[in-house]
């Protein structure tokens, strides 16, 4: 038995008169991959950001590894633990690539680590490597989508909130990057894991939360969301 | 030897133009006039430097520098003339009691950033950019009010201490300083708060810190330039940092081009030269500040960054390559050059 790492409980969030997430409770344990699918608006990036501190839950609670979340600023619940890579890359694209990943671990302080950590990178990405005098807006998509996620790698966090890391990137390049989050996976990183193409997101998952307008619908093993009928006929198109 | 040798060629440089300088102010090349437009333009390279690490480096948008100059004017007079008693100092303490008073000056401009700072940085977007409009103003109202510094009607008397010699090393000094700070880890930090605040957030970047270092940084530096320059005119009053100083600042900035230090440097020397250099020319003289507007406009059609936006002279860039040169596996080199591929 794995131990509970992140625990939602009765989330909501608003912007302004706008209801965004409605309520919802869901739980990470370590080790995992969950994913939270459904359809554009649902409000999957709104709950990811309010996890990292982006956003400001309305109520609710979201307890990380003991700690409480809700109140916590956006750079200390990276110290805690906690590496979003958001939406849409965005990579510091004027400084090179080396430089984008010494951010990522601008937290820590000893060399010997962010030695470590970027040794432990490039072993990930050697494209990065190859890379790493580059200025990072003049990288292909798909690379952007590496830096970002090596940029998360090098926060040292324990959970990583992914948001729609296929957005925008070619079919080949999307099975690559998915091939390297599992890799990131089974090296020990747990993985909350947005994703619109609902197909990708269950075989990557070993679970998975269907969410509609701000309220989860479904929850499951991501096997039985596969053959479940309703996820099938609105996510899967079949 | 070498990396010895390239260190010291830039303070080389600014001795030789020193020199350079007095030469020809010695045989009348230069006469004192052009001397002090040389030294505005000292200050106002400072004041564009100031601006660009807010505006530029850490994009957020301070549309009220002109109220850190006078800040800075008022400080650094308040102790040389009425503290110290202006030109009755002795000789010899000229010198601590100037820089005392620059100190004063950038402290102080530094310490009310601080407090503007503290609460507008917190916020996303535009604010600072109304804060600090507002802030100039209110500055310039109640200097306006101050009795004792002559309110209104100004502050006389103000030894004027600052020469060019000054003026060159308190660039040069700012040049220096600036360059570090944007290459260090927390212009990194600033750098990645102007490209994606989001994102910088989203890496553990306490990005309300970091903002506010660059503004109470940049308040600091604009107090010492405020100053200089009223050690420059012996006068100062609350008017000369109005609105329209701000404005002409922001000009500098976006015609030099922002990210660049180097388009700071050019940014203030030529836009504060020009209009004095035109008025040498006979029949324009009534022209000068139509064909400064038409300079502006064509710089921004032909450079729309700005004279050197996002570019930077190699002196005044830190050299990166060290980054990529440290091996990271053992055995194999990583310089990108050697890299396969």
């Amino acid at each position: 038995m794995s131990s509970r790492m992140l625990d939602v409980k009765d989330l909501a969030v608003s912007y302004g008169m706008i209801t965004a997430v409605k309520g919802v409770s869901f739980n990470l344990d370590e080790g995992e991959i969950v994913a939270l699918i459904g359809a554009n608006g649902a409000g999957k990036s709104t709950i990811l950001r309010t996890i990292s501190g982006l956003e400001r839950a309305k109520s609710g609670s979201i307890q990380f590894l003991g700690k409480e979340l809700t109140k916590m600023p956006a750079h200390k619940i990276v110290e805690a633990g906690i590496a979003h890579v958001p939406e849409g890359r965005r990579v510091f694209p004027r400084l090179t690539v080396k430089e984008n990943l010494m951010l990522g671990a601008n937290i820590v302080k000893e060399r010997s680590i962010i030695q470590q950590r970027l040794e432990r990178t490039y072993l990930t990405f050697p494209r990065l490597k190859e890379r790493q005098a580059q200025l990072a807006g003049t990288l292909s998509g798909g690379e952007q989508q590496m830096l970002a996620l090596g940029r998360a790698l090098m926060t040292g966090g324990k959970l990583m909130l992914l948001d729609e890391p296929s957005m925008g990137l070619a079919p080949i390049i999307v099975e690559d990057i998915f091939r390297i989050i599992k890799e990131i996976n089974e090296a020990g990183t747990s993985i909350l894991l947005i994703e619109q193409n609902a197909f990708l997101a269950l075989q990557t998952a070993s679970r998975a939360y269907v969410l509609e307008t701000g309220l989860i619908s479904i929850e499951g093993k991501s096997s039985d969301l596969l053959k479940d009928d309703r996820v099938r006929e609105s996510y899967l198109g079949a | 030897m070498k990396p010895l040798i390239r260190k010291l060629l830039p303070i080389l440089g600014v001795v030789a133009l020193y020199y350079l300088i007095m030469y020809l102010k010695s045989i009348k090349v230069m006469n004192p006039y052009h001397i002090q437009v040389l030294m505005f333009a000292g200050v106002n390279i400072m004041m564009t430097i100031s601006l660009n690490i807010v505006n530029g480096f850490t994009g957020q948008f301070c549309i009220g520098h002109a109220g850190f100059m006078s800040l800075g004017a008022y400080g650094a007079s308040i102790v040389t003339t009425m503290i110290f008693g202006g030109f009755s100092v002795a000789p010899n303490l000229r010198i601590p009691v100037f820089l005392l008073g620059l100190l004063a000056g950038g402290l102080v401009a530094g310490a009310v950033g601080l407090l503007i700072g503290i609460p507008t940085l917190k916020l996303k977007g535009d604010y600072l950019a109304i804060v600090t409009l507002a802030f100039g103003e209110i500055v310039r109202a109640t200097l306006r009010l101050i009795e004792p510094i002559g309110a209104a009607r100004g502050m006389i008397g103000i030894p004027p201490y600052t020469n060019f010699a000054w003026v060159l090393f308190f660039v040069v000094l700012t040049l220096i300083v600036a360059r570090n700070f944007i290459y260090s880890k927390h212009g990194r930090a600033c750098i990645a708060i102007r490209d994606n605040e989001i994102a910088a957030d989203a890496m553990g970047i306490n990005t309300t810190k970091y903002k506010i270092i660059s503004f109470v940084f940049a308040a600091f530096i604009a107090g010492v330039a405020g100053g200089l320059y009223a050690h420059i005119m012996s006068f100062i009053q609350p008017d000369t940092f109005s609105f329209v100083k701000s404005s002409d600042l922001l000009v500098y900035l976006y015609a030099g081009g922002t990210g660049s230090l180097t388009g700071s440097v050019l940014g203030g020397l030529l836009l504060t030269v020009l209009p004095e250099a035109l008025r040498t020319f006979g029949n324009l003289v009534n022209w000068r500040i139509v064909i400064y507007a038409v300079t502006l406009v064509i710089i921004m059609l032909y450079r729309p960054l700005g004279l050197c936006g996002g570019k930077e002279l190699p002196l005044l860039k830190i050299n990166r390559k060290h980054l990529y040169e440290k091996s990271i596996f053992s055995k194999k080199s990583v310089h990108p050059s050697e890299t396969p591929n």
